[in-house]
This record gives C-alpha cells, structure tokens and sequence, in this order.
C-alpha cells in the first residue's frame, strides 16, 4: 500500500535543514525495531517509537547538522526516551523472540535453519544489555558505524571496536549454543 | 585478539554483507550472521505505523489536557509574551531610578520679599568690609577668561548643607533672642555653553537689585564662572530663589553658623576698654604731677588703640552675620538647556529626555546583565549537571536490563 504523508506545512518553513516527513519515512521501521529489541516488548515498543517521534517533531528546531545525521540525531532521541522507558518499568527487558514473526516463518523452512534462528537469538539474549544495543542499532535499525558512534557519543573508531567486539561475542555464544 | 586490519576488514565485511555486496570467502559465516541478525529484526504492526503515520500527518496535535498540570491550565508563554514582559519591567526600571521633578530646583523656597520685616540694625552696625571697591562686574564681552580676584574662599565646608534652613522669619527670630548666625549657601548652576554669558550677567543683575555685590567672579565664556556673593542676610532666601532661576541647579547647599558667642566676647572687651578709657580720662583729670599725666596718657593711648581694634572686630563678626556669602559655581552643560527657559518642553528637551531615557534604559539593562550573566551560568551549570544526572541515570537503566 502507498500513502503520501503530508507534514504540516508550518513545520517545513521552520527548519529548512531538516525534512521530517523524509525522515519519519526513512527511519519509522528502524526506530520500531531498535527500540522493540531493546525493550522486549512489542507493545511498549511502539508507544516508545511514537513518542520518540513526538519528541523529534518538537524538537526539529533544535537539530544541528554539524553534530551528526538527522537519523544518528534521531536515534539519541529514540535511545533516550527507551532508556526512560526502561527506568520507568525497572524491569528486565531481555530480547525475547517474537512469537508473531516464528508464527510467520515460511512453512518450508528447514529444521536446521529454524534452529540457527534460536540459537542466534539465544546468543544474542546471553549480550550484555549495552552490546545487545550495539547489535539493535547496528543489524536492526541499520545504522552506520559514524550514526552508532554518535548516538553512543563515542568515536568512530571505537564504535567499530566496540561493535566488532560485540560481534565476535556473539559469534562465540553460537558455537557454544551450536 | 584481532588485528586492527582484522577489525577493519570483518566490519567492512558486515557492511559489504548488509549492504548485499559480495564478501571474501573467509568470511562468509561473517556475513551470514550479519545477514541473519538483520532477518531477526522486528516489524512494526501495520495497524500501529497507520495510527503514527495519522498522527506525523497531523502533526501530533497536543491533546487538549496536555498542559494542564495538577488541575491547573498553564498559558503557553510565548517568545513575544517574555519580550512585553521585559518591556515592562524595563520601563517600571526607568520609572522608579529616573528623578522625580527638576533636580534640586523643587527645594528652592520662594520665600522673597517675605523677611522684609527684618530689623535694619545689622546692617547699619555692619557696613562691607571689603569697600565698595569690591563690587566688580565680570567679563562679560566673551573671549578670554576674566580673573578678577583670588579663588573665592567660602568658610563654609562644602555640602555640609542643613536643609531646609530656617524660614525667612527665623533671622528675626534670632536678633530677638539675641543671637547672631552667620549664613552661606553654595549653589551649582549648569547652562549651555551658549548662556554663560547670559547667565553670568544675570547673576550680577540678582545680587545688585539685591542689594548685596560681588565679593570675586571669574568667567570664563563657553565654559564655566564662579563668583562669591554678599547680599544681606535678610534677603538670602529671595536671592537663592532668584539665582536658582538663572540656570539649571544641580546643586544647592546652604550652611548656618551661630556666631553669638564671637559678637558676645567682642563686645564685652570694647565696654571693658571703653570704661578704662573712661577711668584714665577721669585719673587724667585728677593728676597733679607731670609723671601722672604723661603715664596716664600713656595708657589712654594703648587702651584707645585696643578699643578701635575691638571695633573693628566686631564691625567684622556683624558682618558675618548681616551679609550671607553665597558662592556660586556656573557650568557649561550642553544638557541643561532645559533649565533657563522657564519650563516651556521643547523639541530638544524632547532629544534630551529621550537621551536620558535611552541611557538609564542602558543602565536597567547594563545592570540587569550584571544580575542575570551570573544566575545564567549557574543555571547553566545546573542544567548541565541535571541533564548529566538524567543521562547516567538512562545509562544505569540500561546496565540494569
């Protein structure tokens, strides 16, 4: 299905820099899927994005192309208001396997392939909460190594060590799940 | 432990595999779990992305309770709301440091011509001092200064006012209870440059119509005089009322010194060496022997000496108080134009308050920087900390999943 979204037209002329419509088309499923794995929760997951969005659309004003991407800027805004989320509910949110999408798996799938899929998502559930967030931002919401660095407000360079680290952590917590 | 070019290569090797690019060989199984991770990623629910695509296009309209707090509906404080704000508070700034009236005028009293019921006495008993020779008009055909006398010397210490002095009344009021006050005022009169001239003949029109003179004056046209006046006591107040009319004030001090005590001694040694006088004339006229009279005489003239002295003496402490000095400093002010026109507002009184206006405005908002720079930074400080707090405390959350 296709819809065109039309962003209020007040909003545009405010902060010519910054096309929140491009954005929000860009990154909408991104932010779902970064926050949903963080959070472990599908449902709090989408209040989270929404108000993420919200806080973005409030805020474009205050967006500042020298300090990143809008999407590196966008996600700071999403990270934070997870991490609110997760203070607010003080409970664990480990990654857990969304049942819809195992309902979804084709029915051809063969056996070996369906128990990979458990055995990465069972690796990644073993990360520490900060390298499960690295491996969100990095495979699920598809950010670059330049836009991870700046919403972890690190350097580039140690968000590639960063995340080669978490990598080849879960790479381990394969074999030994294999 | 891998290698920096390790690091690179497997990162660029993840890239390459999400981007669906090839990869080397070796490192396939790299690609495939970045393949398979991405396949792990969780989609939003149509429904949900409807709702929000609804809300983006709308552009998340604020829910009408949404500012209210606590059952109380806050107004939304707009940019052009805190200018009016500051405006406001700009001008009630103004409003309460500007002055009142025109300066020091308001304390001119008007009472002359009300003390014409003074006693005359004094004035006779006390004739100048200084001799008509005194009365000296200054320069008054421009150009260079005219010095016309040693700096004048007030015996009064400056701004050591006593405010408001005695009512006019209060001179007569002394001469019956005996008492003598020496009086003084100082009075500091601005007038654009173009009026110094003017202003210096005014002066000397008010002390002679007064019946008093110029004690010294020194005029320099375009910038400045001085001069120090004698007018009799009794007419202080008419002449501080008239000359306060002259030119702007911006400084009027007037000064009361009770010189009885002085009068009192004079007085007392004249009659003591009057009655010796008097004593010896009738020793004179009893001597009988040459010795007696020449040493009588003797005396008579040592003590006829000490009375002339005694009487110059007090002639000099009447006139203190039948003759109130006032010194008057004349300034060149291009911003007292004001002052001398009988209080017609004119265009340039106009310029002038607007001046005056945008400089103590200046001065608000100099002053309020001064207040508010510093609470900034620490509100600063304290943003940045609190903001600090918030974010470590996001980051324990996170630790804590």
């Amino acid at each position: 299905m296709t819809s065109t979204l039309t962003v209020p037209l007040a909003t545009s002329r405010a902060h010519p820099s910054l096309d929140f419509e491009v954005l929000y088309r860009g990154a909408r499923d991104d932010v779902y899927a970064y926050v949903a794995t963080l959070l472990g929760d599908r449902s709090a997951a989408e209040d989270v994005t929404a108000s993420a969005f919200e806080r973005a659309y409030r805020r474009q004003r205050t967006y500042k192309a020298a300090r990143g991407s809008e999407r590196a800027w966008l996600f700071g805004i999403a990270r934070n208001a997870a991490l609110d989320e997760l203070r607010r509910r003080k409970r664990s949110a480990a990654l857990a396997a969304d049942p819809a999408d195992v309902d979804a798996a084709p029915a051809e799938d063969a056996a070996d392939a369906a128990l990979r899929r458990a055995a990465l998502r069972t690796a990644v559930a073993t990360l520490p909460p900060r390298e499960r967030e690295l491996i969100a931002l990095k495979f699920h919401a598809g950010l670059d190594n330049a836009e991870l660095a700046a919403v972890l407000g690190v350097s580039v360079s140690n968000a590639g060590t960063l995340l080669h680290r978490a990598v080849q952590k879960l790479r381990k917590a394969i074999d030994e799940h294999a | 432990m891998s290698t920096p070019d390790t690091l690179t290569r497997e990162l660029a090797a993840l890239d390459d595999a999400l981007a669906g690019r090839p990869v080397d060989p070796d490192l396939a199984d790299l690609a495939e779990l970045a393949v398979a991770l991405r396949g792990e990623r969780l989609a939003p629910d149509p429904a949900f992305t409807r709702t929000l695509d609804s809300r983006v296009e709308r552009g998340f309209p604020r829910a009408a309770a949404a500012r209210t707090r606590r059952g109380i509906k806050w107004p939304r404080i707009t940019l052009p709301a805190l200018g009016v704000a500051a405006s406001v508070l700009v001008v009630v700034g103004i409003a309460v440091t500007l002055p009142t009236g025109s300066d020091n005028r308001t304390a001119a009293p008007s009472g002359a011509g009300s003390n014409r019921g003074g006693t005359a006495a004094t004035e006779q008993a006390a004739p100048p001092d200084t001799g008509s020779a005194a009365k000296r008009a200054p320069s008054s055909s421009g150009g260079s200064a005219a010095s016309d006398s040693a700096t004048p010397a007030l015996s009064t210490p400056p701004n050591s006012a006593i405010a408001p002095l005695p009512t006019p009344s209060s001179p007569a009021a002394d001469r019956r209870g005996h008492r003598s006050v020496e009086r003084s005022a100082e009075l500091v009169l601005a007038t654009p440059p173009r009026d110094i001239d003017r202003a210096a003949a005014e002066i000397l029109r008010v002390t002679d119509d007064l019946g008093g003179y110029v004690v010294s004056s020194s005029v320099s046209s375009n910038s400045s005089g001085q001069f120090e006046l004698r007018v009799p006591e009794r007419r202080l107040q008419a002449a501080l009322s008239r000359l306060s009319r002259v030119a702007k004030v911006r400084q009027r001090t007037q000064n009361a010194q009770d010189i009885t005590g002085a009068v009192v001694s004079v007085s007392a040694r004249l009659k003591d060496a009057r009655t010796e006088r008097s004593s010896l004339l009738r020793q004179l006229a009893k001597a009988t022997t040459t010795n007696q009279t020449a040493s009588i005489r003797a005396r008579l003239r040592l003590v006829s000496g000490e009375i002339a002295g005694y009487k110059r003496d007090l002639s000099r402490v009447k006139t203190r108080a039948s003759r109130s000095t006032i010194a008057v400093t004349l300034l060149a002010d291009r911003k007292a134009a004001a002052g001398s026109d009988g209080g017609a507002w004119t265009p340039g009184d106009a310029l002038d308050d607007a001046t005056r206006i945008l400089e103590v405005t200046a001065g608000v908002l100099l002053v309020a920087v001064a207040l508010l720079l510093p609470l900034g930074l620490v509100g600063l400080l304290v943003w940045l900390a609190a903001r600090q707090a918030a974010q470590r405390r996001r980051e324990r959350a996170l630790d804590a999943v």
